[in-house]
C-alpha cells in the first residue's frame, strides 16, 4: 500500500475570530433542526475550512469544526484529529467541548491531545503520527468546536472537501475556500452534485468557494453503492505542485504520469549482474515475452514477500530494485518496480501502475489528474491486450487480479507520460462455480461423500487463498462454509490450484451426523446441502440507497443422493424456475430408479446498479431462492 | 562515561546438560532441508530452538540483562510473519527510554546450490516505533526470507525494571522444539517464581560462586563542590541461584469455545523480586504473599490515599441519604448516584490517575477513580465497604502474587453476613451482576486495615431467560405470534449493553436478523432503565417458511428460530475448563395452533437429560391436544466453570439436545 494518504477531508477552518462569536447559537444541542437528527448520531453544525496555496511549496490549511455528538456512537464521528509527520509544521490545534445547553466544560490544548504513532495494520513502520483528543462524554448530547492550523510542503495533496462526512452524520452547514495566491494553476473537480441541488458554488476569481446546508444523515444499507460514489465531493489539484522536495508541473494525467517517472521511477530499476542473468538463464528457452514474464513473476513471488516500511518520499517512491534484490522483502511500490527490472532484464517491457485498490472499483479520476492511488501494479501490453500483475502476492496466478483492482481505471505510468487505462472486468458468467457432490444417506439420518468444487474468476478469488491455510484452518473453513450442516466432519481433502487457467479444484471427503431429521417412520432432509443461497440481506422499512450488485456470478450444481435402504420418497419439491432482471434461477430434481435422487441447480445473478424502488424485488427473489434451496425431501419407512 | 559491568561467570553453559547443540550461526542443512515439522505438519513455521539467559548488573542501582538467542524454521508463505518481529520496550517516566534493547544480529540462512547461504540483517530492517507516552516498540524483520528458510535472531535487554522479571514463555501459536531458560540471581536479591500452563517443564537448580563487579556512587560529607558524587567500583565475591528450565517438543496452543483467555493455559514463567539484601543494610521484603501485594497497593497514595479522602462529595452524600435510614437504602441511592453521575473514560488499572476528587467534579474518571469513590462514599455513611481488586479476564487470571497481577477494582459490602459486590463504571450493572469482563475466578478484598481476604468473583444462581410463545401455525407454513421474552441478571445486562445504544429502527432490524428474519410487527420492552426488574420484551411477529409444507404434509420443529441448531462443542478432546461465565438456565414455553384441517401425526418423545454432579440439565417435554401443541424446553447450566473432565460428556449433552430440539412434528391433512 502507499503511505499515510491522509483524510485531509475532516479538517476545517475559520478565520476571523469575529465569526467565532456568531457559531456560539451551534453550541446548543437545542437548535439542531429536527430532519438533522434523524437516524444521526453526530451533526456538524459548522464546518470550515480555509485553504492558503501560498507557494508551490507552502499550503496553509485553517479549519474549524463545531459537532454535536447526539449518542455514544456519535463519539467516533467528532473527527477531531490531525495526522502529521516531518514535513507538517502545526500551528494550532484546540478543542472545546460544551453541554447540551451550550455552557463550556473543557478546553483542550496542544499538550493535551494524544500523541501516537500512525502505523496501521499491514505496516512496519511509517514516519506519520496523529494527534487526536480523548475525551469521555458525560452526557448526551454535547457539543465539540474545534480548531486548528497547519502548514505543509506537500502542496500535491490538497483536502478533498466532502460535506456529507459517513453513515449517520448530517450537515448543518459546511463550507471550503481555497485561494491560489501565486497562480499554480489550481483545478476543481465536482462529484455526485446531481443528488444534491442545495449545493452552492460561490466562487470569484480569486477564490474557490463551495456552501452545503442542512444535509440529512444516510444510513448503511446492504447491497448499496460505497458511499464515496455517492456523497457530494470536490476535489482540488493544483498543476504546479511540490511533493517531499521535488516540484512538478502537472495539467493532465499524460504530465503526471511524466512527472511520476522522471522523478519517482528513474535510476529505481537497475539490479545487479547476477540477477540479471540468473533472469536471462530462466527464460533462455522462451520466445514468446508473456512466457518469459510468467516465469520472471513466478521467481519474484518466490523469492520475495510483502513488508511495508513508508518514510519520507519512501512513501511514494519505491525502494531500488537492486536493495530488494538484496532483501527479498517490499511494498507494493518495491516489489511492483523490482518485478518491473527483472522484467527489464530480459527485454520486456511492463510499466508501474497506480491504481485504488479494494473492492469498491475505485477509478483514477477522469480528466483530473493529481496524487491519487494507494496501491501499485504492473502492466504489461501484449499483443492480446494487456496483462495485469500484483506483485505483492506470493499466491496469485499470472495476470490474475481479483476484486482488489479489477475493472477500474488506473494510470499507467510510462517514460513519455502517463496513459489511464480500465483493469479487467469479471462479468457475471466468468464467476463460475461447480459444485458436483454425490452422498449417501442413511438410515439415521448420516451422510457422507464426496464434493468437488471448482471456481474461476471472482470467485476463484474468494476460494483459493485457503491454499495456503493450514489443515487445521481449512477444516474450520469448511465447518464454516457449510454452516447449515451440523456435526459436520471433514474427513479429507484434496486442493488443487490451476494456475496456469485459473481454476481452484477442491475435492472434500465429509460426513455428518444426525443431517436428516427424524420423524417416527419418516426422515426428512434437505437434498441441497452444500450450496444454499442463506444470507438474506436486511429488509428496510424506507429503503433510501440505489441497489448495486457489484459483481454479478454463475452457479451450477449437481449433487446425487444416494437413499437409505428401506425407505421410500413419500414427497419431494417439484422443479422451479425463476427469472428475472436480477438473475436466472433453476432447480430440478430427479428420481433416479429408486434409490437414487439427482439435484440440479443453477443461478445466475447479474452485475448491476439498480434503483432504490428494486431492492424489495431483489430481495424477494433471494428469499424464494433461499426457500427452495431449502426445500425438503420426506422418506418414509418402507 | 559509562562504565561497562563485566560478569565473570566461573561456569557457563556446563548447565545445558541436556540441550542439544544449539551453537548460535551453526545451521545445517537438514534443517533447511525440512519441508514439514516432524510433529506438527500443519505448522506454518516452528520455533527449532530458543534461549534466554537473565542475569543482573549493578551500576548505581540493579538492572536486569535478558539475552535472548533463537532459531525459527520458515515451512510456508504463512509463516513469513514469524520472520518479523516486535518486542515492546517500557519507555519510562517522562520517556527516559532506560529500557533498551542492544546488540541485536539476525541471520537468514537458505540453500543454494546445496550449500547453505547466510545473510544478515543491516541496519535498515531495524526499526524503533515510538507507539505513545509509555510504550516503544523495536522491530525488526529479515532479509531474504522463503518458503523453507531457517532465520536466527539474538538481541539484550537491559531495564531497570527489575522487580518484575519479563515473562518466559515456553509455548507459542506455533510448536517449539527445545526451549530454554536460565536465571542467575545474585544473592542480593530474591526473587519468588511462578509457572502455569498444562505442558511440562524441566526445572534444575544450583549455586555457586562468582565475581561481579559493582558501580556506586557515594557523596564525600561535608564537600560541596559541582561534582559532590564520587563513583567506586567494588569486585565482590558473589553468590549466585542459577535456575534452569527446559522444555522440549512443546506444541502449539490453540484457542476453543468457552475458553476464558487462552494465556492462562500457555506454559510460561516469571519472577517477582521478594527482598533485596544489599551488604550493611537491612533486608527489605516485597510482594512476596498477596497479603504483601494488597498492602503495597493499598499503601499508594493512589489508592488508599483516595480511600481516605471524603471532603470533596461529603455534602452532595449527606443530601442524598438524610431522608433514608435503612443501611440497604443508602447503598441502593449511593450506588445509583455514582453510576448516574460517573461517567467510565474506558480505562483499566487499580490506581487513581487524576484522584478521586477530580474526577468527582468532572463526573469522568477510570476504573479505580469511580469505585473507590464508591467506597468512600459508602464508608462515610457507616457502611462496612471494601475495595476488591480484580484482573480482568482480557488480563488473565492471576495465578501469583504480583503488583501487575490485578488490574481493575471493584467495591463489596457486607451486610449481614453476605457480600455484596458492586461496579460503578457499568451504567447497567446490578449489586452481584458484574460485567462479564470481570467474572475472572477470585479477587481480594482489602479491608481498612490493610488485610484482605479471597473472594469468589463467579456468580453461582443462574441468569435465566424464559420465553413464552403462542403461535398460529397456517398451512402455508407461515408463523403469526407473540413471545414474550424475560431475561434475568447477566442475560438483562448484556441486554442492556447491547440495546441501549441503538436506535429503535435499528433495533428491529436486529432482532428481525437474530432470528432467521422474522418481520416484527409489534415490539414493546420494558424496564431497560429499571434495573431491579428483568428485561421484558414482547414482540408481534410473522415468518414465512417456517415449516416444509411438502404435500399433504407439514413438518417443523417446535421451537421454530429459537432452535438451537448447532453443537457448540467440535473438538475431539479438550484439556481446559469449559467457561460458560455464568449459569444460565433458559426455559421457552410454547403453544402452537395448528392449522385447521390438519391432525398431529407424529411428535418428538419426551426427554430429561441429566449432567453429573447437578452441573446440567435438559427437559423436553410435550402436552398434545387435539389441535394445540404445548411444549416446555428448558436447559440449565448450574456452574460458571465446569472441569474439562467432564469435556466428553457435555459434548454429548448438547449433541443430544440439538438432536432433540431439531426433531420435527409432523402434521397430516384429515
Amino acid at each position: 500500500m502507499f503511505r499515510k494518504i491522509l483524510p485531509f477531508c475532516f479538517f476545517i477552518f475559520v478565520g476571523l475570530t469575529a465569526l467565532w462569536a456568531q457559531q456560539s447559537k451551534y453550541y446548543q444541542a437545542s437548535t439542531i433542526p429536527l430532519s438533522l437528527k434523524k437516524e444521526a448520531n453526530a451533526v456538524i453544525r459548522f464546518s470550515e475550512m480555509k485553504i492558503e496555496l501560498e507557494s508551490q511549496n507552502l499550503m496553509n490549511v485553517k479549519g474549524k469544526r463545531i459537532v454535536a455528538v447526539l449518542n455514544k456512537l456519535g463519539n467516533n464521528d467528532l473527527g477531531v484529529y490531525l495526522y502529521y509527520d516531518d514535513n507538517v509544521k502545526i500551528k494550532n490545534i484546540k478543542a472545546v467541548i460544551f453541554d447540551a445547553f451550550g455552557n463550556e466544560i473543557k478546553t483542550i490544548k496542544q499538550k493535551h491531545f494524544k500523541d501516537v504513532s500512525a502505523v496501521s495494520g499491514g505496516t512496519l513502520y511509517s514516519d506519520s503520527r496523529v494527534l487526536y483528543l480523548e475525551y469521555t462524554p458525560v452526557s448526551f448530547p454535547f457539543t465539540v468546536a474545534y480548531e486548528y492550523e497547519y502548514e505543509t510542503s506537500n502542496t500535491a495533496f490538497i483536502p478533498t472537501w466532502s460535506p456529507l462526512e459517513g453513515f449517520r452524520v448530517s450537515t448543518e452547514l459546511s463550507t471550503i475556500a481555497i485561494t491560489d495566491q501565486t497562480g499554480l494553476g489550481l483545478r476543481a473537480k465536482e462529484k455526485n452534485f446531481l443528488d444534491f441541488p442545495g449545493i452552492e458554488n460561490q466562487s470569484t476569481e480569486e477564490t474557490i468557494t463551495y456552501t452545503a446546508k442542512n444535509l440529512e444523515a444516510v444510513e448503511y444499507e446492504e447491497f448499496s453503492p460505497s458511499l464515496r460514489s455517492y456523497k457530494p465531493q470536490v476535489l482540488f489539484a493544483i498543476s504546479k505542485l511540490h511533493l517531499e522536495g521535488v516540484d512538478g508541473e502537472v495539467h493532465n494525467w499524460a504530465d503526471m504520469g511524466k512527472w511520476q517517472y522522471d522523478n519517482l521511477l528513474v535510476g529505481t530499476d537497475e539490479l545487479p549482474e547476477d540477477t540479471v542473468n540468473k533472469m536471462k538463464v530462466l527464460t533462455a528457452d522462451l520466445e514468446d515475452p508473456l512466457e518469459k514474464a510468467k516465469v520472471v513473476y513466478q521467481y519474484m513471488q518466490e523469492n520475495t514477500r510483502y513488508i511495508s516500511v513508508q518514510v519520507g518520499i519512501g512513501g511514494w517512491r519505491p525502494i531500488k530494485a537492486e536493495i530488494v534484490d538484496e532483501v527479498k522483502y517490499g511494498d507494493c511500490k518495491g516489489l511492483t518496480n523490482y518485478t518491473r527490472a527483472l522484467l527489464k532484464a530480459v527485454g520486456v517491457k511492463s510499466y508501474y501502475a497506480v491504481v485504488y485498490a479494494g473492492s469498491d472499483k475505485r477509478g483514477m479520476e477522469e480528466n483530473f489528474a493529481s496524487m491519487q492511488g494507494n496501491h501499485v501494479i504492473l502492466n504489461i501490453p501484449s499483443d492480446n491486450g494487456d496483462v495485469w500483475l500484483e506483485c505483492t502476492s506470493q499466491i496469485h496466478p499470472f495476470g490474475f487480479l481479483g476484486d482488489f483492482t479489477d475493472n477500474r481505471d488506473v494510470l499507467v505510468v510510462t517514460a513519455e507520460g502517463g496513459v489511464i487505462k480500465r483493469t479487467h472486468a469479471y462479468k457475471d458468467d466468468r464467476n463460475h462455480q461447480q459444485i458436483n457432490a454425490e452422498y449417501k444417506l442413511d438410515e439415521t439420518g448420516s451422510i457422507s461423500g464426496e464434493v468437488l468444487i471448482k471456481t474461476s474468476g471472482i470467485q476463484y478469488d474468494q476460494h483459493f487463498v485457503i491454499n495456503d491455510y493450514s489443515k487445521d484452518e481449512i477444516e474450520e473453513h469448511y465447518k464454516s462454509y457449510w454452516s447449515n450442516i451440523n456435526n459436520l466432519n471433514i474427513e479429507s481433502f484434496n486442493l488443487e490450484n490451476e494456475k496456469s487457467n485459473i481454476k481452484f479444484i477442491e475435492k472434500i471427503q465429509i460426513s455428518a451426523t444426525k443431517y436428516a431429521s427424524l420423524a417416527g417412520e419418516r426422515m426428512i432432509f434437505a437434498p441441497n446441502a452444500f450450496n444454499k443461497l442463506s444470507n438474506i440481506p436486511n429488509r428496510y422499512r424506507n429503503r433510501k440507497m440505489p441497489l448495486e450488485i457489484d459483481r454479478g456470478f454463475f452457479d451450477e450444481d449437481e449433487f446425487s443422493v444416494h437413499l437409505p435402504e428401506g425407505y421410500e420418497i413419500e414427497a419431494m419439491a417439484e422443479s422451479k424456475s425463476i427469472e428475472n432482471e436480477f438473475g436466472i434461477y433453476k432447480v430440478d430434481l430427479i428420481k433416479n430408479g429408486d434409490n437414487s435422487i439427482k439435484l440440479k441447480r443453477s443461478l445466475i445473478i447479474h452485475e448491476g446498479r439498480y434503483s432504490k424502488e428494486k431492492y424489495a424485488a431483489f430481495r424477494e427473489f433471494l428469499m424464494k431462492i433461499n426457500k427452495c434451496d431449502n426445500a425438503k425431501i420426506v422418506l418414509i419407512k418402507s | 562515561m559509562k562504565f561497562k559491568i563485566t560478569i565473570v561467570l566461573i561456569l557457563t553453559s556446563f548447565y545445558f546438560s541436556t540441550a542439544q547443540d544449539f551453537d548460535f550461526g551453526k545451521v545445517s542443512k537438514e534443517e533447511i532441508l525440512e519441508k514439514v515439522h516432524p510433529g506438527d505438519s500443519s505448522a506454518p513455521a516452528a520455533i527449532l530452538f530458543k534461549k534466554g539467559r537473565l542475569t543482573m548488573e549493578y551500576d548505581n542501582g540493579w538492572y536486569y540483562n535478558l539475552e535472548v538467542e533463537a532459531r525459527v524454521k520458515i515451512y510456508t508463505k504463512e509463516g513469513y510473519s514469524y520472520a518479523t518481529m516486535a518486542v515492546p520496550l517500557y519507555a519510562g517516566k517522562n520517556r527516559s527510554n532506560d529500557e533498551e534493547m542492544r546488540s541485536l544480529k539476525a541471520i537468514t540462512y537458505n540453500l543454494e546450490n546445496g550449500k547453505v547461504t547466510d545473510e544478515k540483517m543491516k541496519k535498515s530492517g531495524e526499526f524503533l516505533e515510538e507507539v505513545n507516552d509509555y510504550w516503544n516498540q523495536k522491530k525488526f524483520t529479515l532479509p531474504n526470507v522463503k518458503e523453507g528458510s531457517v532465520i536466527e535472531y539474538k538481541y539484550r535487554i537491559r531495564s531497570p525494571y527489575i522487580h518484575s522479571l519479563p515473562e518466559w514463555k515456553f509455548q507459542y501459536d506455533i510448536p517449539v522444539n527445545h526451549i530454554v531458560y536460565k536465571t542467575e540471581i545474585p544473592e542480593y536479591l530474591g526473587y519468588k517464581e511462578f509457572n502455569k500452563g498444562y505442558f511440562a517443564i524441566k526445572r534444575n537448580t544450583t549455586a555457586f560462586k562468582k565475581t561481579m563487579s559493582m558501580r556506586y556512587q557515594y557523596s564525600e560529607p561535608g564537600k560541596v563542590t559541582t561534582s559532590a558524587h564520587k563513583t567506586q567500583t567494588s569486585n565482590l565475591e558473589v553468590l549466585c541461584n542459577i535456575t534452569e528450565y527446559e522444555g522440549t517438543s512443546v506444541p502449539k496452543l490453540k484457542d476453543e469455545n468457552y475458553v476464558n483467555n487462552i494465556d492462562n493455559y500457555r506454559s510460561a514463567v516469571k519472577h517477582e523480586l521478594a527482598y533485596t539484601k544489599m551488604p550493611s543494610s537491612p533486608i527489605e521484603y516485597f510482594n512476596q504473599t498477596w497479603e504483601h501485594v494488597t498492602k503495597t497497593i493499598y499503601e499508594s497514595s493512589n489508592f488508599g490515599g483516595q480511600l481516605v479522602k471524603s471532603g470533596y462529595f461529603e455534602n452532595d452524600i449527606q443530601d442524598l441519604v438524610k431522608e433514608v435510614q435503612n443501611p440497604m437504602e443508602k447503598v441502593a441511592l449511593i450506588y445509583n448516584y455514582v453510576k448516574q453521575i460517573m461517567n467510565w473514560n474506558q480505562y483499566t488499572g487499580v490506581y487513581c490517575s487524576d484522584g478521586v476528587k477530580k474526577a468527582y467534579s468532572s463526573k469522568t474518571g477510570n476504573v479505580a477513580e469511580i469505585n473507590l469513590m464508591l467506597t468512600a462514599m459508602l464508608r462515610s455513611q457507616g457502611v462496612n465497604a471494601n475495595p476488591v481488586l480484580v484482573s480482568t479476564r482480557n488480563h488473565g487470571v492471576p495465578f501469583f502474587p504480583t503488583k501487575d497481577g490485578f488490574n481493575y477494582v471493584i467495591c463489596a459490602i457486607e451486610i449481614d453476613n453476605s457480600l455484596i459486590l458492586l461496579d460503578g463504571t457499568s451504567k447497567f450493572s446490578g449489586p452481584n451482576i458484574l460485567p462479564e469482563k470481570t467474572l475472572n475466578w477470585f479477587g481480594r478484598l482489602v479491608r481498612e486495615n490493610g488485610s484482605s481476604a479471597e473472594v469468589n468473583l463467579m456468580p453461582s444462581s443462574p441468569s435465566k431467560s424464559l420465553v413464552n410463545m403462542m403461535v398460529d401455525l397456517n398451512e402455508d407454513g407461515t408463523l403469526k405470534g407473540k413471545y414474550r421474552r424475560q431475561l434475568t441478571k447477566h442475560r438483562a445486562l448484556t441486554y442492556r449493553q447491547v440495546y441501549s445504544i441503538m436506535a429503535e429502527d435499528e433495533y428491529v432490524e436486529n432482532i428481525e436478523n437474530a432470528f432467521e428474519g422474522i418481520v416484527v410487527e409489534n415490539h414493546e420492552v420494558k424496564n431497560m432503565e429499571d434495573l431491579s426488574k428483568p428485561i421484558v420484551e414482547s414482540i408481534d411477529f410473522k415468518k414465512e417458511g417456517s415449516a416444509d409444507v411438502i404435500g399433504d404434509k407439514i413438518y417443523f420443529s417446535p421451537l421454530f428460530f429459537f432452535t438451537r441448531k448447532e453443537n457448540p462443542f467440535k473438538l475431539e478432546k479438550r484439556e481446559f475448563p469449559i467457561d460458560f461465565s455464568y449459569p444460565k438456565s433458559n426455559r421457552y414455553m410454547v403453544n402452537i395452533n395448528i392449522p385447521e384441517g390438519y391432525r398431529i401425526e407424529s411428535y418428538p418423545e419426551p426427554m430429561i437429560l441429566k449432567l453429573p454432579e447437578d452441573l446440567g440439565m435438559f427437559k423436553f417435554v410435550t402436552k398434545i391436544s387435539q389441535n394445540v401443541i404445548q411444549l416446555s424446553i428448558s436447559t440449565d447450566i448450574n456452574s460458571a466453570i465446569i472441569s474439562s473432565v467432564y469435556y466428553d460428556t457435555i459434548k454429548e449433552f448438547y449433541k443430544q439436545l440439538v438432536a432433540k430440539q431439531t426433531e420435527k412434528i409432523v402434521l397430516t391433512k384429515v
